[in-house]
């Protein structure tokens, strides 16, 4: 869950945050896991704020599933 | 190859200079102080008889068949005590010193059987030798029952599966009782009585199965005549010819003679001996290594290709050609209805680095995506991760001699004396000799306690609270100003940013006392004894990386390591302890899914232009799907088809129910193997594998060491695991194709820069190297990070401690953590086809006296263990090891399945589960075997780190 990863970088100001998660979860993440992501952002979930930004750095890169 | 024998210099090498010249026999010989004048005399060629005196063992001086003459010297001493000095003049021939000896001889041999033409070591015996170098022609006294008191009556101890005792052919020697003292370290064998009285005695009088003999075999090894004696020797004979191979078990990777009888189809392996040029080893082995290779040639491995439409149905056995062609039809009709990305295989750590790099290129070239990962996901993911984040390069930075340089070594998270015993040996040497010893462990494994070994701290930390640990440690360094500020200013980086959250109060040992159960008082005097005692080494195991934090701990101890420049000498640094013995390798083969061999992202360009170009046909450059990914796809109908190589993944890996429903819905499953193993059972091919002993390629060890894995008989299946992965690629349409393996590693050594200039030639010529090789560094590099590191700068990492999801409750009180036991391993696909069975025959619940006594368990009785998402039965062991609160078992038997109740929580940055936290509860029971959930609805999210 990308809950998981977002605690692990709380120390850090939001958009320091969003973006080493975004870096993260572009190097290691299989496409189809960050767009279903975005999807889940875009469709309203409730998530972390940093989650949205995360969604947002991915979403002009993420390629379809 | 001939029966290789190494040559014994009777007393162990000294390190040093050779500057003290002598002559022996008129040879003038120069050797580094200290040196026996054995030694001296062997390094000369000229070899002084010997009985009690062996390279392995410092020198005893008990046989008096060594003695010499020295000019100027009284008597005739020793050579094997006697140190050389300059100038000396030494004769190991005279007529008085053969009279001596042939004395000597005959009090041997007049309490001796002389039945050398049916004694087991005939040929391999050293009395015998002896008697015949000395010229023994006669005994005075008689010989055997004839000479009066004698032995010869002593009864046997066949207690032990693998070597038989023999007192009556004892000579006292005590080479055994020395090899267990100074090579295993377990002290188990004495000299039992006085006189004539004297035996060789495992423990307190008792058998060897009932003392603490951990059965390496180092007394059989050392042993000179046949009181120590394989039973495969003796039912066997002795063998005519050796094959040097690497070991298929844990990550030491040890090196060993396969020592063999007959050629061809009627070979048959005698015995596995240490090899002593093995860098490894270097001469020693555990009980798996030794003995248990017998799984090779068990009734049930599968030798034959199978395949079926259902796994309802019966197997039928089928043609390779057959298996092959069905395989790629299939795969390629899935992609056809799915998608190219619908299918991916697993690679194994088990098998070597060149047939887990066909499987990767398999995936890549044939496959078409970058669906490939292995079973290193759920071991050491998080060191490739954190090391890499710190220093720059996904492996450790010693290689296993540096420990002996160690003043100071932090074991965290790993049992080594069980699950890395030969390396487990050589840390215990170094601590005999003084090194002081962290243990940060919640169990108080061996090393905590054993003869002449105790740690100076042991931190029994609550399971799940290494982070805190770490960084309370850190912080006492930061705030007591013990950085090493010469070394971090000069190689590391974001040093300012680390030092400041570190030196935070709320990272004080006494602020997490109350998190990890470690009294602050401890904790800061192991800070203090790591950072100031000299040089100081952390070795860790799974008991790190299997956690939610795994990458966050890996990258705490690396800030420890660069905090008190701990790094780039012999002695220091940060070393993981590899579960198998090729996860370094089939970690460097590219079994990633977001990286190409080498550790080279696949959205490196550069780097994917180089396989493409060789392989001929376009890489993605987006990263596949992990392991738990496959088994969320398969489950949500977006992932159809997987292989399978050699890992048993529907025993090992966690939450079984979870595995299996997912195993059970994909539309077709490959294994490959030795065994119809638990996966098996989801598969509908089943392609038979080949046991190390058939194998030709190269495993890559702990220390980053490639070794020969050498075939020692033909493959009993036909057909090399590289062979039927090439076969399947070609099937599918993709040309795919090698001569032999050598012709493999040639392409991964010509394609991956740290493998440069690797190649069979290379290993045959110089035994092994460590990567990284170069141009400039044929033979590699031993120690990392010498002069900077891989990436430049060290760079600190901030590592913020976050609890795990997985908590205890009233519910499930307890928390359970999991590990491995000497005498099995892993899934005991292999160990459980050996004897090995007779020291651990289940899987058991180790449980603290109050835990167990408020639950009304006795010791031996059975008890079902349950978690949040299963439950499991199994005998429990009333262990004081255990603190109040933690329970313990292996993973070693699939009728206990202790997966069944692990969850499916896992390391943040790279999904390596979380073997070592579940909240479980322990009632009394009766049941026999796992209750794995048959079908378990899945949650579809965005995947998990």
């Amino acid at each position: 869950m990308v809950s998981d990863i977002v605690v692990q970088f709380a120390h850090r100001p939001a958009d320091d945050a969003a973006a080493a998660i975004a870096a993260h979860l572009t190097r290691f993440w299989h496409p189809r896991m960050r767009h279903r992501l975005v999807a889940a952002v875009d469709a309203g979930a409730d998530v972390d704020p940093v989650v949205v930004r995360v969604a947002r750095m991915l979403s002009p890169a993420v390629p379809a599933p | 190859m001939s029966l290789l024998k190494e040559p014994d210099f009777g007393t162990p090498a000294r390190s040093g200079e050779a500057t003290v010249e002598l002559t022996v026999d008129g040879v003038a010989v120069a050797v580094p102080p200290g040196t026996s004048v054995m030694r001296a005399a062997a390094q000369a060629g000229l070899e002084v008889p010997k009985l009690c005196a062996t390279d392995s063992l410092e020198a005893f001086g008990s046989c008096r068949l060594c003695v010499v003459e020295i000019d100027g010297a009284r008597g005739t001493p020793a050579s094997c005590t006697t140190p050389v000095a300059p100038g000396m003049v030494v004769r190991t021939q005279t007529e008085k010193l053969g009279k001596l000896r042939r004395g000597v001889m005959e009090l041997y041999i007049s309490d001796h059987p002389l039945d050398c033409l049916t004694c087991s070591a005939n040929g391999d015996c050293e009395l015998q030798d002896m008697a015949g170098v000395t010229g023994l022609r006669e005994v005075r006294y008689g010989s055997g029952v004839d000479a009066g008191a004698n032995h010869m009556d002593l009864l046997s101890d066949t207690s032990n599966p693998y070597f038989v005792f023999d007192p009556a052919k004892c000579i006292l020697c005590s080479r055994c009782v020395r090899a267990c003292d100074e090579v295993q370290g377990t002290l188990a064998l004495t000299i039992e009585g006085r006189g004539f009285d004297s035996k060789v005695s495992p423990g307190a009088g008792g058998t060897f199965m009932e003392s603490d003999c951990v059965s390496c075999g180092a007394c059989v090894q050392a042993c000179p005549t046949a009181t120590l004696q394989e039973r495969s020797v003796v039912e066997l004979g002795m063998p005519t010819r050796s094959v040097v191979t690497t070991c298929a078990y844990c990550g030491v990777g040890c090196s060993f003679k396969a020592e063999l009888r007959g050629s061809g189809d009627s070979t048959e392996v005698v015995r596995m001996v240490p090899h002593k040029d093995g860098g490894a080893n270097e001469g020693h082995s555990c009980v798996k290594g030794r003995f248990a290779f017998g799984y090779a040639s068990h009734p049930d491995r599968v030798l034959t290709p199978r395949v079926r439409d259902s796994i309802a149905d019966e197997w039928r056995e089928v043609s390779w050609e057959e298996a092959i062609t069905h395989t790629a039809r299939r795969l390629r009709a899935i992609q056809a209805e799915h998608g190219a990305g619908a299918i991916g295989a697993i690679t194994s750590s088990r098998c070597t680095n060149e047939e887990v790099y066909v499987v990767q290129k398999m995936v890549r070239a044939a496959f078409g995506n970058n669906n490939v990962d292995t079973c290193a996901r759920v071991c050491h993911s998080p060191t490739g991760y954190g090391l890499n984040q710190t220093f720059g390069t996904s492996a450790g930075t010693q290689d296993f001699a540096s420990v002996a340089d160690a003043d100071v070594i932090m074991v965290i998270g790993a049992n080594p004396t069980d699950a890395h015993p030969v390396f487990g040996s050589r840390m215990k040497k170094r601590l005999r000799q003084g090194a002081r010893l962290i243990v940060a462990d919640p169990r108080s494994i061996d090393l905590v306690r054993s003869p002449h070994i105790e740690a100076a701290h042991h931190l029994a930390l609550n399971p799940g609270t290494n982070v805190a640990i770490v960084n309370a440690m850190a912080h006492v360094v930061v705030t007591e100003g013990l950085v090493d500020r010469g070394f971090v200013d000069a190689r590391c980086e974001n040093t300012g940013e680390w030092e400041e959250f570190i030196a935070d109060p709320a990272h004080s040992p006494e602020a997490v006392e109350e998190i990890t159960g470690v009294p602050a008082s401890d904790v800061r005097a192991a800070a203090r004894l790591y950072a100031t005692a000299g040089n100081a080494a952390i070795y860790y195991g799974l008991g790190v990386t299997e956690h939610s934090q795994g990458s966050t701990m890996v990258m705490g101890m690396a800030n420890l390591a660069m905090a008190t420049g701990n790094i780039g000498r012999s002695g220091v640094g940060v070393n993981p302890l590899r579960g198998q013995n090729n996860v370094q390798g089939s970690c460097d083969m590219g079994s990633f899914p977001h990286e190409l061999p080498g550790y080279r992202h696949v959205s490196d360009g550069s780097v994917r232009e180089v396989y493409e170009q060789l392989w001929g046909t376009p890489l993605l450059d987006e990263p596949g799907l992990r392991i738990p990914n496959m088994f969320d796809s398969a489950l949500d109908g977006s992932f159809r088809a997987l292989f399978v190589q050699g890992e048993d993944i529907a025993q090992s890996d966690p939450n079984t129910g979870h595995v299996h429903a997912a195993l059970a819905a994909l539309d077709l499953v490959v294994v490959q193997d030795l065994f119809v193993n638990e996966t098996a059972k989801f598969a509908h091919v089943l392609l038979p594998g080949t046991s190390f002993l058939e194998k030709d390629g190269t495993f890559t060890n702990a220390e980053r060491r490639i070794n020969r894995v050498r075939p020692v008989t033909a493959a009993r299946t036909g057909k090399q695991e590289w062979q039927i992965v090439c076969e399947i690629a070609q099937a599918m349409g993709y040309p795919m194709h090698y001569d032999d393996a050598a012709q493999i590693m040639d392409e991964i050594a010509l394609t991956t820069p740290t493998f440069s200039g690797v190649s069979f030639a290379h290993l045959d010529a110089v035994g092994s190297v460590q990567w990284p090789c170069t141009p400039e560094r044929p033979e590699g590099t031993p120690i990392m990070h010498v002069d900077g590191f891989v990436r430049g700068k060290g760079r600190f990492m901030v590592t913020p401690y976050v609890p795990t999801r997985e908590r205890s409750n009233r519910r499930f009180p307890l928390i359970l953590t999991t590990g491995r036991i000497l005498s099995q391993y892993n899934v005991g696909a292999q160990t459980r086809r050996t004897a090995n069975v007779a020291w651990h025959p289940e899987d058991v619940l180790e449980l603290h006296p109050h835990d167990a006594e408020v639950r009304g368990v006795a010791d031996g009785d059975r008890v079902e263990l349950a978690s949040r998402v299963g439950s499991t039965s199994l005998r429990a062991r009333i262990s004081d090891r255990m603190p109040v609160g933690v329970c313990y078992t292996t993973f070693h038997h699939p009728v206990s399945g202790a997966n069944v109740v692990t969850t499916d929580n896992s390391d943040w940055a790279t999904n390596c589960p979380e073997y070592k936290v579940t909240a479980v509860q322990v009632t009394p029971s009766t049941a026999l075997t796992a209750a794995v959930p048959a079908q378990e609805e899945t949650t579809v999210g965005a995947g998990r780190g």
